[in-house]
C-alpha cells in the first residue's frame, strides 16, 4: 500500500497441473490475492491489490516462489489514485 | 464513483484481462468488457411514469444518465419498457430545466404583476415564510394549503405530511392523486376498510377472463397489457371483455367489446348482479361467512359549489348534510341480501340495455362470464370508474359482484384497481397525504387515529388538527375566493390538469390575496401561474421510493446530481421548516403541554426530533450521491422512512427494513417473516388471516366485506339542444399526463406533436367539418381550439368526443366541469357537455 | 417553453422558395429536349421521394406532369416540393418524403384536384384508395416492438389503423409471460402517406415507406391461403366432407 494510491493486478499462473490444488491452497495465504477461476490445465487467474501488509508486487514474487507454480504472467496492472471517501457534496442554501 | 466501486471495476478488468490471457471468457469478466467498453455504471431503478412500476436499470457515465434499460429480471415486466419508458434517460435533460429560484419582482422587491427573477434559496424560503406567517397570522391555519403528488417519493409525502399536518395544523394537503385514486380509495374503504388491491399482477398469469372497466389497458398500461395479451394467446378459453364510452384500442383483443352511454355503467354493474342473483350464480357459503349487505346514501349531488342549481336540488348534497333530514353522502344503511336483492331486481336486461345501448347478448355474455363458478375472473379499472360522479359507488358495484360469487383473493380471481401514477399507492394513499388521511389508512377526523400520530411524532395532544382539510378542487375554489392565501405545489402540474382552469384555478391563483409557490423541474403552466417558481431536481438526481400498483415498493439509489441550484422536493420541504419557530405556529395553549419545543423550530420539532435522525451518514449507499442527507447531516431518507413505517407495522400494512428495498426489486406489503403478500385475505397467502379462517375480510370489525347497493343516477351535465355532444378526456401512450416530461422527448413530441378532437364522421359531416380542419371545442366553461380526427385510434360513437390532456397549447381542462364524486371528491374529467363549432 | 408544433408553420420565405422554383421549373421545360439528354446521364429525386396521391406510374407520370406546382401550392400542409434540376428528367416534379412532412390525407385531395393534366389520376376521389407508396418495417432488429417493448406508435398514428398496419400478437418466449405485438404492414391498405416513418420514435426509422415498384410484394395466383379463402367463403369450400369420432378410453367410474 502507497500512501497516495492503490495497485491491482490481474495475475494467470501456470502450476503444475497435478499441483493446481496445492498452489490455490498456498494462494489463500498471500495477503491481497484472489483467485477468481481455476482452469484446466493448471491454470489459474488471480487477482493482487496492495495491502497493509505487503504491495501487489510482493505478492507477485511470492507466486513465482510457491512451489508448484511454473509461471506467473502478469496481464494487468491498474493504478487506483485516490484513497478515502469520495469527496462530499457540501450543499449550500 | 466511490472508491469501493471504483476498485470492484477495476478488479473485474484485472480477472477480464487474466482469463483473457488465458483463452477463455469467465461470466464475471464479461461483465467487466462490457464496462470497461464504455464506462458505464449500471444501477437499478423504476420508471417515472405510469403505476405499473416496471423496473429499470439505469446507466450513468460522466454525471449523467446516458442510457436506460429494462431490468431483464424485474418481475413486472422481464426487461420491457413502453416508448415512454424507452426515453426515460432523456427526461431529465430537456433545454429548459429550472436552475435558480424565480420570484415575479418589480423594481427589486416581489410584485403579483412582477417579472420572473432569479434569487437565492435564501431569498426564496424568506419571501415564503413572511407570507405563510401573515396568512396564519390573519386567518389561521386554514389559509396555508400545499398540493402534492402520487408523483413524489415516499419520503417527499410523509415529510410534507408532517410539515402540513403537525408543523402548520393544516390538513390543507391533498394530492394530485385526488383526480385520480380517490374514488378506488372511498371504494375500498367502504367495502373492505382497508385500502389497495387484494390482488397482484400474478392475477394476470392466472385469470380466465378479463374484464376492462374504463380502462384502456393497451395504451395507458402498455406493459400489463401485453401480460394480458399473452394470457389470452396463451391460455385456451381465455376471454376479454371491454367496456368503454368510445372504441380505443383495448378493443382489439376484446371478445366482447361494449360501448355504452356514459354513467350507464351503474346500470350495467346492478345488471349483473341482478343476474347472478336470478340465476342461482351466488357463492352462498361465501356470502354468508364473509359478506355484509348495505344500501348507500342516494341523491347526493355533484360535490359542485353548494349554490349550484344541481347542489340545490340533490337532498343529500355535501354542504347539506346534518340539515333538514340531509345526510352525509358516504354513509349507507344495513340491510339483508333479501333486500338487495329486491334493489337490483329492477336492473334486467331490458332495461339495462335500453338504458346504456349495448346489445343484449353481449351484455348477458359478460354477465355470464362473471357468474360462471369454473371461469377466474380479474376486473381492471382505471379512471372510468375513478373519474366519475359516482366513482365510489361504481367502484363498490365491482367488488358487489365479486363478492356475490367469491371471486377474490385468490390467484386469477379479483378486482384490481390500476393505478395512474407511480406512487400514488406508495405516497398518496400508504404515506396519507389527502386531506383527510393520516399514515397506514388512518384518518384525521378519528381521535384514537390522531393520537397514534401524535405519539409516534412526539407531539403534544390536540396537535393534529380534526377537521378535515380542503381537498383538491376545494383548494382552487378557496384559492379563489380568498380563505387560502399561501399555497404550494409540488411535483405536479395542476392548472393544466385541474377541471374548470378558466372559472376556478386561474383566477385562484392569480387572485392578488395569494401567493403561491410551485416546485417543478420545467416551466409548466402552473409554474408560470405561480408567483415563485423553485426548481426541482427529479427522478434519479434524488434518493427515491415508490410503491406501485400492487403494493410493490420500489427504491433507487441518488444516480446524479440535479442541475444547477434545483433540489429535491424533500430539501425543499425540510429546509423550508427551518424557517418557523414553533411559536409562530403552534397556539401557547398547546406549547404548554410540551414546553421543551419552546423556541425550537419546525424542523427540530418534526425532523430532528431524534427518531428521523437517528441514522448517521455513514449508512448511506456506498458510491452514491445524497445530497439531502449532505445537507442535514443524516440519513434524511431512512430516519423517515423508519418513523413512517412504524404506523403500518402490525397492522396489515407492514412495509420491510429500510435496507432491504435497496437490495431488492421491489417488495409487495405487507412483508411479514420476510416474506412478499401476494393475495390478501386469504388464508395462506396473507399474514393476517389465521388458521382455520379461510378468508377474513379483516378490515372491517365484524371481519365482512360489505356488498353495497347504489343505484343508477345520471351524470352531472349531459348533452342537451346547444351542447350537444358528451366531452371526454384522457390520456395517450405516447404522453404522460400534461406532457411536461414527455413533450420535452423531441421523439416522442414528434410522434404525437398536438392534440386533436376525436370524433364520429358522421358528426364531423353533420357539422361540414372534414378530418384536419381546425376548430373550436365550447361549453359552457370555456373554449379550445383543435382539429378534427375522424380516423385513428380512437373510434367514437355518434355524440360523443375525445380530446387527450397532454397539449399545453390545447388547455381542455378550460373546458371541463369541476363536478365531483361527492364521497370521494374526484373530479369527472369523463363526462360533460360540449359543441365543435368550425373557425 | 412551448414546443414548436408542426401545424402552424407557413411562411412567407416558404412561399417565395415555392414560387422560384416554379419559375426555374418553367424555364427547364423551355430547354426542352436538350435538358432531357442531359438528364439521362444525370441523377434522380432522393431515393425516399414519394409522389402525390393519384400519380400515375412513373413513366407516364413523368409525361404528363407538366411542372406547373399547382399541387404544390394547393398542399395545406406544405408535404409537397417541387425537384429541383439536380433531379434531371424529374426536375420541377412534385414528390415528398415522409420523415420530413408525411402526406395528412385531405378528404377533398386539393392536390389532385388542381391538377391541370392528369398526371395526379382525377379518378382519385377516396384518399382511402390512394397508393403513394407502402410501408415496410425495413429493420426488424431495430423496430422496439418486435424486441417485446411497447411502442407501436406507428401502429396508432396510422389513419388507416387495423386495417393498413395491424399488430400481430404471439407469445414473447424471452420473457414467459408477455406478448409480443408484431406491426404488421397490409399493402392492400396501405395508402403510403408516411405518418408511421413520420413518428417513428428511433433516430433512424425502422420503417419506411417505400415506392410502389420497389416495395409491393405480391401474392402468386397458384397458391391460396386455405384459412383465408375459408373466411372469405363464410364457408368451407368442399362442405360435406366428415369425420369419424375417435376411439377413447372410458372415463373410469
Amino acid at each position: 500500500m502507497t500512501d497516495r494510491g492503490t495497485n491491482v493486478c490481474g495475475v494467470l499462473v501456470h502450476a503444475v497441473p497435478a499441483r493446481a490444488g496445492e498452489v490455490a491452497q498456498a494462494l489463500r495465504g498471500i495477503p491481497g490475492s484472489e483467485l477468481h477461476a481455476t482452469l484446466d490445465g493448471g491454470r489459474l487467474v488471480v487477482t493482487l491489490e496492495d495491502t497493509p501488509q505487503a504491495t501487489a508486487f510482493s505478492g507477485l514474487e511470492t507466486i513465482h516462489r510457491t512451489p508448484g507454480v511454473v509461471a506467473a504472467a502478469l496481464v494487468y496492472h491498474g493504478f487506483d489514485p485516490d484513497r478515502g471517501p469520495a469527496a462530499p457534496h457540501v450543499m449550500e442554501a | 464513483m466511490s472508491e469501493q466501486t471504483r476498485r470492484d471495476t477495476m478488479k473485474l478488468a484485472a480477472v477480464a484481462a487474466a482469463a483473457a490471457a488465458a483463452g477463455v471468457t469467465l461470466p464475471e469478466a464479461a461483465e467487466a468488457q462490457v464496462a470497461r467498453g464504455d464506462g458505464i455504471r449500471w444501477d437499478k431503478g423504476v420508471c417515472r411514469f405510469c403505476g405499473t412500476g416496471c423496473g429499470v436499470l439505469v446507466g450513468v457515465k460522466g454525471g449523467r444518465v446516458v442510457a436506460t434499460q429494462g431490468d431483464p429480471d424485474a418481475p413486472v415486466n422481464r426487461g420491457l419498457n413502453c416508448i415512454k419508458g424507452y426515453f426515460l434517460s432523456k427526461i431529465m435533460y430537456g433545454e429548459d430545466r429550472l436552475t435558480r429560484p424565480l420570484l415575479r419582482m418589480k423594481n427589486g422587491r416581489y410584485d403579483k404583476a412582477g417579472e420572473f427573477t432569479p434569487i437565492s434559496w435564501d431569498q426564496a424560503f424568506s419571501i415564503m415564510a413572511e407570507k405563510w406567517k401573515a396568512a396564519l397570522k390573519k386567518s389561521g391555519p386554514s389559509a396555508v394549503g400545499m398540493f402534492g403528488s402520487g408523483q413524489w417519493t415516499v419520503w417527499e409525502g410523509y415529510a410534507a405530511a408532517k410539515l402540513y399536518k403537525a408543523g402548520f395544523r393544516s390538513n390543507n394537503l391533498d394530492p394530485n392523486a385526488r383526480h385520480c385514486m380517490a374514488s378506488a380509495v372511498a371504494g375500498f374503504m367502504r367495502t373492505f376498510g382497508i385500502d389497495e388491491p387484494m390482488g397482484c399482477y400474478d392475477d394476470l398469469e392466472h385469470a380466465d377472463g378479463f374484464v376492462l372497466w374504463g380502462a384502456n389497458m393497451a395504451e395507458m398500461h402498455p406493459i400489463l397489457w401485453s401480460r394480458l395479451t399473452d394470457r389470452r394467446l396463451t391460455h385456451d378459453g381465455c376471454e376479454v371483455h371491454v367496456l368503454s364510452t368510445f372504441e380505443h384500442r383495448s378493443f382489439e383483443l376484446a371478445d366482447n367489446g361494449m360501448i355504452f352511454v356514459p354513467q350507464t355503467d351503474l346500470a350495467i354493474l346492478n345488471y349483473i348482479a341482478n343476474y347472478i342473483i336470478q340465476n342461482g350464480a351466488v357463492n352462498r357459503d361465501f356470502v354468508s361467512k364473509h359478506v355484509a349487505f348495505a344500501h348507500t346514501v342516494e341523491d347526493i349531488g355533484y360535490g359542485l359549489r353548494p349554490g349550484h342549481p344541481l347542489e340545490v336540488a340533490a337532498k343529500n348534497a355535501s354542504h347539506k348534510a346534518g340539515k333538514d333530514g340531509a345526510v352525509d353522502p358516504a354513509g349507507m344503511r344495513d340491510i339483508t341480501f333479501e333486500q338487495y336483492k329486491e334493489q337490483v331486481a329492477k336492473y334486467t336486461l331490458d332495461y339495462t340495455a335500453k338504458l346504456s345501448g349495448v346489445e343484449p347478448d353481449k351484455l348477458l355474455k359478460l354477465a355470464k362470464l362473471y357468474a360462471d363458478p369454473r371461469k377466474k375472473v380479474v376486473s381492471y379499472w382505471t379512471m372510468g370508474f375513478n373519474q366519475h360522479a359516482r366513482g365510489t359507488w361504481v367502484n363498490n358495484l365491482v367488488y358487489n359482484i365479486h363478492l356475490l360469487t367469491g371471486k377474490i383473493s385468490e390467484p386469477g380471481n379479483g378486482p384490481f384497481s390500476l393505478t395512474g401514477q407511480p406512487s400514488a399507492c406508495g405516497t398518496a394513499r400508504e404515506v396519507g397525504t389527502f386531506s383527510h388521511r393520516l399514515p397506514a389508512d388512518m384518518v384525521v377526523t378519528s381521535p384514537a387515529h390522531r393520537a397514534v400520530a401524535e405519539k409516534i411524532w412526539q407531539l403534544p395532544e390536540g396537535t393534529i388538527p380534526g377537521t378535515i382539510g380542503y381537498h383538491a378542487v376545494l383548494q382552487n375554489r378557496m384559492l379563489k375566493d380568498g380563505k387560502l392565501n399561501a399555497y404550494w405545489v409540488q411535483c405536479t402540474n395542476n392548472m393544466q390538469t385541474a377541471p374548470n382552469m378558466n372559472g376556478e384555478g386561474f383566477p385562484g391563483y392569480r387572485n392578488p390575496d395569494n401567493f403561491i409557490v410551485v416546485s417543478d423541474p420545467y416551466p409548466t403552466v402552473t409554474a408560470l401561474s405561480a408567483d415563485l417558481i423553485l426548481p426541482t431536481a427529479m427522478w434519479m438526481e434524488k434518493e427515491g421510493a415508490y410503491g406501485n400498483a400492487e403494493r410493490r415498493g420500489q427504491f433507487w439509489r441518488q444516480q446524479v446530481k440535479a442541475p444547477g441550484e434545483a433540489r429535491s422536493d424533500l430539501w425543499q420541504t425540510i429546509e423550508f421548516s427551518k424557517y418557523f419557530k414553533v411559536e409562530e405556529v403552534w397556539p401557547e395553549e398547546l406549547i404548554a403541554k410540551k414546553p421543551e419545543v419552546r423556541g425550537k423550530t419546525l424542523y427540530d420539532v418534526l425532523y430532528a426530533n431524534g427518531t428521523v435522525n437517528r441514522f448517521p451518514l455513514d449508512d448511506l449507499q456506498q458510491g452514491f450521491d445524497n445530497d439531502e442527507s449532505r445537507a442535514f447531516g443524516f440519513y434524511v431518507q431512512k430516519g423517515l422512512f423508519e418513523e413512517y413505517a412504524a404506523f403500518g407495522r402490525g397492522k396489515a400494512h407492514d412495509l420491510a427494513p429500510f435496507d432491504l428495498y435497496h437490495k431488492a426489486r421491489g417488495l409487495r406489503w405487507p412483508v411479514v417473516d420476510g416474506k412478499e403478500t401476494l393475495w390478501r385475505f386469504r388464508e395462506g397467502y396473507d399474514p393476517y388471516v389465521k388458521a382455520g379462517e379461510g378468508v377474513k375480510f379483516y378490515g372491517k370489525p365484524d371481519g365482512r366485506a360489505r356488498v353495497i347497493f347504489c343505484p343508477y343516477e345520471p351524470a352531472a351535465e349531459s348533452p342537451d339542444k346547444e351542447y350537444d355532444m358528451w366531452l371526454c378526456t384522457g390520456r395517450v401512450l405516447e404522453h404522460w399526463h400534461s406532457g411536461s416530461m414527455t413533450r420535452r422527448v423531441p421523439e416522442l413530441h414528434r410522434s404525437y406533436p398536438t392534440a386533436q378532437l376525436f370524433m364520429h364522421p358522421d358528426d364531423a359531416m353533420q357539422r361540414g367539418l372534414r378530418r384536419g380542419q381546425s376548430v373550436k371545442v365550447i361549453t359552457r366553461r370555456g373554449e379550445v381550439i383543435t382539429r378534427v380526427e375522424t380516423r385513428g385510434r380512437n373510434k367514437m360513437p355518434p355524440g360523443l368526443v375525445f380530446i387527450p390532456f397532454f397539449d399545453e397549447g390545447q388547455l381542455v381542462n378550460k373546458l371541463t366541469l369541476d363536478a365531483t364524486c361527492p364521497i370521494s371528491k374526484e373530479t369527472d374529467f369523463k363526462k360533460a357537455a360540449c359543441k365543435v363549432v368550425p373557425i | 417553453m412551448v414546443m414548436s408544433t408542426e401545424t402552424d408553420r407557413k411562411t412567407p420565405t416558404r412561399r417565395r422558395f415555392v414560387q422560384a422554383t416554379l419559375r426555374t421549373a418553367a424555364g427547364a421545360g423551355a430547354c426542352g429536349l436538350g435538358l432531357a439528354l442531359f438528364a439521362a446521364q444525370s441523377r434522380s429525386l432522393p431515393a425516399d421521394a414519394l409522389r402525390p396521391p393519384g400519380a400515375l406510374p412513373e413513366p407516364q407520370f413523368l409525361s404528363a406532369c407538366v411542372r406547373c406546382g399547382l399541387c404544390v401550392r394547393a398542399c395545406p400542409y406544405d408535404t409537397l416540393t417541387l425537384a429541383d434540376l439536380a433531379a434531371g428528367p424529374a426536375a420541377g416534379t412534385p414528390f415528398f418524403r415522409a420523415r420530413q412532412i408525411p402526406c395528412e390525407m385531405c378528404e377533398d385531395i386539393p392536390c389532385v384536384k388542381t391538377c391541370p393534366t392528369g398526371a395526379l389520376d382525377k379518378s382519385l376521389t377516396d384518399i382511402g384508395a390512394a397508393r403513394m407508396g407502402v410501408a415496410v418495417i425495413v429493420s426488424r432488429d431495430t423496430c422496439l416492438n418486435l424486441q417485446g417493448l411497447r411502442c407501436d406508435v406507428c401502429y396508432r398514428v396510422c389513419p388507416v389503423i387495423d386495417q393498413a398496419i395491424t399488430l400481430e400478437q404471439t407469445h414473447n418466449r424471452r420473457t414467459g409471460k408477455h406478448a409480443v405485438f408484431e406491426p404488421v404492414v397490409h399493402p392492400d391498405a396501405c395508402t403510403g402517406c408516411g405518418k408511421c416513418e413520420k413518428s417513428c420514435v428511433l433516430t433512424d426509422a425502422a420503417i419506411k415507406v417505400l415506392p410502389l415498384g420497389l416495395a409491393a410484394g405480391r401474392q402468386d395466383e397458384h397458391y391460396r391461403r386455405g384459412w383465408e379463402e375459408k373466411r372469405k367463403a363464410g364457408r368451407e369450400l368442399v362442405p360435406g366432407l366428415i369425420d369419424l369420432p375417435d376411439r377413447l378410453p372410458e372415463a373410469k367410474p
